[in-house]
């Protein structure tokens, strides 16, 4: 009795497991989402801060491509066993990162390295993404984790098959490319445009930035302790992390920032892909807008919190050959740290974290 | 304020590094130089560099996915997001050599003198500790203190100690290092060397900042330094090396060191409560980052090579009559 008990938990479990994509269906608003245009603030259209946007002429981002490529973002079809989506692994609430260390795989495998946000991958300039920059652009990144044998494991000569088994893709694709064919590159182009529309520019910061002439004065909107963190971050981070302009907090080139002192067993992160000496040890970095809920930190995730990241820059890491002579001890006052925390939390926009038309139309 | 276009501030830059270059090469027919013109350490002292990791154990890292330990790394061995590697196979077998690895693992050839130096990093200008590229460490420490965020009134009151307590410190490491470079040098070598000393420490004629909306974006710099300006005096090798140790003592005594920190932070003790002290403190033992722009900072720097004449009456700048530049030496506010 009790074995059968066992039996048909286990039963009801994998047929719920393995429900099939198919049987999910989206639903998607009667007036399409506005994609393609979008109201930045003045430091986002500072002539410096314009020029990281990576949108290629051939692919700008369209309602129709981008809603298409939302669908696509959390059909389950994109997996061989149809279990997992992108969504799956970068998740909205958490600015597009898993908040697991690691992810698991469409067989249930761990990734070895922390799924990255996908904050204002548009204002990437040098346009090459994942840790170790191996995504020569956002179109040729978006397909990688699909058929990693891992993570999405599926087919790319399958795919547009897998896709036609949902009726309603016919009429999106048509109306994102003027006709009804699925294909592989038309998948990535979808998917290009709908990640690169997700342009995170509505927190506080921003809106302190728009209230002053300089960032380098208060921010009327900002408490004291923000200001301080702010005048902390200027001083101490901008130089790499906000680079000549005002609105991406990014690094425009990977750095070694002494995570490691072992040279032959730990993530090569560039220099696996290179092969060039100088490379080892060097990681691209995310945004830093959101990063309050983009944790856990670094290529492998290995500070749960933002306080472990600053305790890192204040100690100045490891002695990595390759450490970037940039990373010094910086010995942070346990106030002075409070006061970086607080600033990078005035970083989370709200509005992104919960926009809709980023949202899982599958819900 | 005075508006100076970019454009005309690079204009001249590049006039005078060629015709210093050109000075040089009339000069280097007189003369036997001190150092050649592209050998930046001999100009600048030792470039900040980093190490960076040897070949050697580039090709032992990636022999460690060797699972069958036979020589060779197969697509199967190789995580899949470094299996492009295999692109690599020269041989056509298939898998990868510790040849065929070691020609990938090529170190790349080392950054330029003009997009490196001063600072290092290279990438579109290059970086140095903002007291490199400036002399004086007061717009170090004052920014320090506006990062305190104090009340109007104690800032003020603040600036009120920190300057002098600066003004002192720098005043008397000069006199130090005048003292020292008496009798090293002739006497109208020295003048200018004070003259100069005098300047970069009360900022005119060595750095300008060039605004974008009122955002500081980056840092040039004019003006010989006091490093070339001893290089250039044609000293006999013991003297100039005498120099360039004085100097180096002098750079370190205008740097608050453990005991001018805790005799400032003294002075505070009215003014600052014991959270800020100790903020105020962390913050001066940071050595502050800047951004170089490397092609003005490199050429205009490395392009002296003549010994100085003496300035005419009147002059903005010392310095060679190829530095000698008509837009006011004061820091400027310059709009791109």
């Amino acid at each position: 009795m009790k074995a059968c008990l066992v039996i048909g938990v286990l039963l009801w479990v994998a047929s719920v497991a393995a429900t099939p994509a198919a049987e999910r269906t989206f639903r998607l608003p009667d007036v399409p989402y506005q994609y393609a245009y979008l109201d930045l603030p003045s430091h986002f259209r500072d002539p410096k801060a314009q020029s990281f946007d990576n949108t290629p002429a051939d692919n700008p981002i369209t309602d129709a491509g981008a809603t298409l490529g939302r669908v696509l973002f959390y059909d389950t079809r994109l997996s061989a066993n149809n279990t997992v989506s992108c969504g799956s692994c970068h998740v909205q609430s958490h600015a597009f990162v898993d908040p697991n260390r690691f992810s698991k795989g469409f067989k249930g495998g761990q990734t070895d390295r922390h799924a990255m946000n996908l904050v204002n991958l548009r204002f990437h300039p040098r346009a090459r993404f994942f840790w170790d920059e191996r995504g020569s652009n956002l179109e040729a990144m978006v397909l990688l984790p699909v058929e990693n044998s891992l993570e999405m494991g599926q087919d790319l000569l399958k795919l547009p098959g897998a896709l036609a088994a949902e009726p309603r893709y016919a009429a999106l694709f048509h109306a994102a490319f003027g006709d009804p064919e699925i294909t592989t590159e038309r998948v990535a182009r979808a998917l290009a445009q709908f990640v690169r529309s997700m342009v995170s520019y509505q927190s506080r910061y921003d809106a302190g930035r728009l209230q002053v002439h300089s960032s380098q004065d208060d921010f009327p909107n900002y408490t004291l302790e923000e200001n301080r963190g702010k005048a902390l971050f200027r001083r101490n981070c901008a130089l790499c992390h906000l680079p000549d302009q005002d609105a991406h907090f990014i690094m425009t080139e990977p750095v070694n920032t002494g995570l490691d002192d072992d040279t032959a067993r730990t993530d090569g992160g560039v220099g696996d892909i290179t092969l060039k000496p100088q490379d080892i040890g060097r990681f691209k970095s995310p945004s830093l807008r959101n990063v309050e809920v983009t944790g856990p930190y670094m290529h492998d995730g290995r500070f749960p919190t933002l306080e472990a990241v600053i305790d890192h820059y204040s100690t100045g890491g490891k002695n990595h050959p390759n450490k970037d002579v940039r990373v010094q001890p910086l010995h942070f006052t346990a106030s002075e740290h409070a006061a970086l925390i607080a600033f990078l939390k005035t970083l989370t926009d709200d509005q992104f974290l919960s926009d809709p038309r980023f949202s899982d139309p599958f819900k | 304020m005075r508006r100076v276009p970019l454009s005309l501030v690079m204009l001249l830059a590049f006039s005078a590094i060629a015709a210093a270059q050109n000075a040089a090469a009339q000069s280097a027919s007189r003369q036997a130089p001190l150092f050649r013109p592209s050998d930046s350490a001999a100009i600048f002292g030792p470039v900040v560099t980093t190490n960076t990791v040897n070949p050697d154990i580039v090709v032992a890292r990636l022999m460690t996915f060797d699972v069958d330990n036979d020589g060779r790394l197969v697509r199967s061995e190789l995580p899949e997001r470094m299996q492009n590697l295999l692109a690599a196979d020269a041989s056509g077998d298939q898998a990868l050599d510790r040849d065929e690895i070691r020609a990938m693992a090529r170190p790349a050839a080392p950054a330029t003198f003009a997009t490196t130096a001063p600072g290092f990093g290279g990438g579109g200008g290059g970086y140095a500790f903002g007291d490199q590229v400036s002399l004086s460490t007061r717009e170090h420490v004052e920014g320090a203190l506006d990062d305190l965020r104090l009340t109007p009134v104690a800032h003020q009151q603040a600036l009120a100690i920190v300057r002098p307590y600066m003004a002192r410190l720098e005043s008397d490491a000069s006199a130090e290092l005048l003292n020292e470079l008496d009798g090293r040098m002739s006497d109208v070598q020295l003048r200018n060397f004070r003259t100069m000393l005098e300047r970069q420490l009360s900022g005119n004629g060595v750095t300008a900042f060039v605004m974008r909306d009122g955002v500081k974006v980056n840092v040039f710099r004019f003006g010989a330094s006091l490093t070339m300006m001893i290089n250039s005096f044609a000293l006999p090798p013991e003297q100039t090396n005498f120099a360039l140790a004085a100097l180096d003592r002098f750079k370190t005594r205008i740097r608050p060191g453990d005991a001018d920190r805790a005799a400032l932070l003294a002075e505070l003790k009215d003014v600052l409560n014991a959270e800020e002290r100790d903020n105020f403190d962390a913050a001066l033992q940071r050595r502050p980052l800047v951004k170089a722009g490397g092609v003005i900072a490199g050429g205009v720097s490395g392009a002296i090579v003549p010994p100085l004449p003496p300035p005419p009456p009147g002059s903005l700048i010392d310095g060679p009559a190829a530095l000698r530049l008509s837009f006011p030496p004061q820091r400027q506010v310059l709009t791109p």
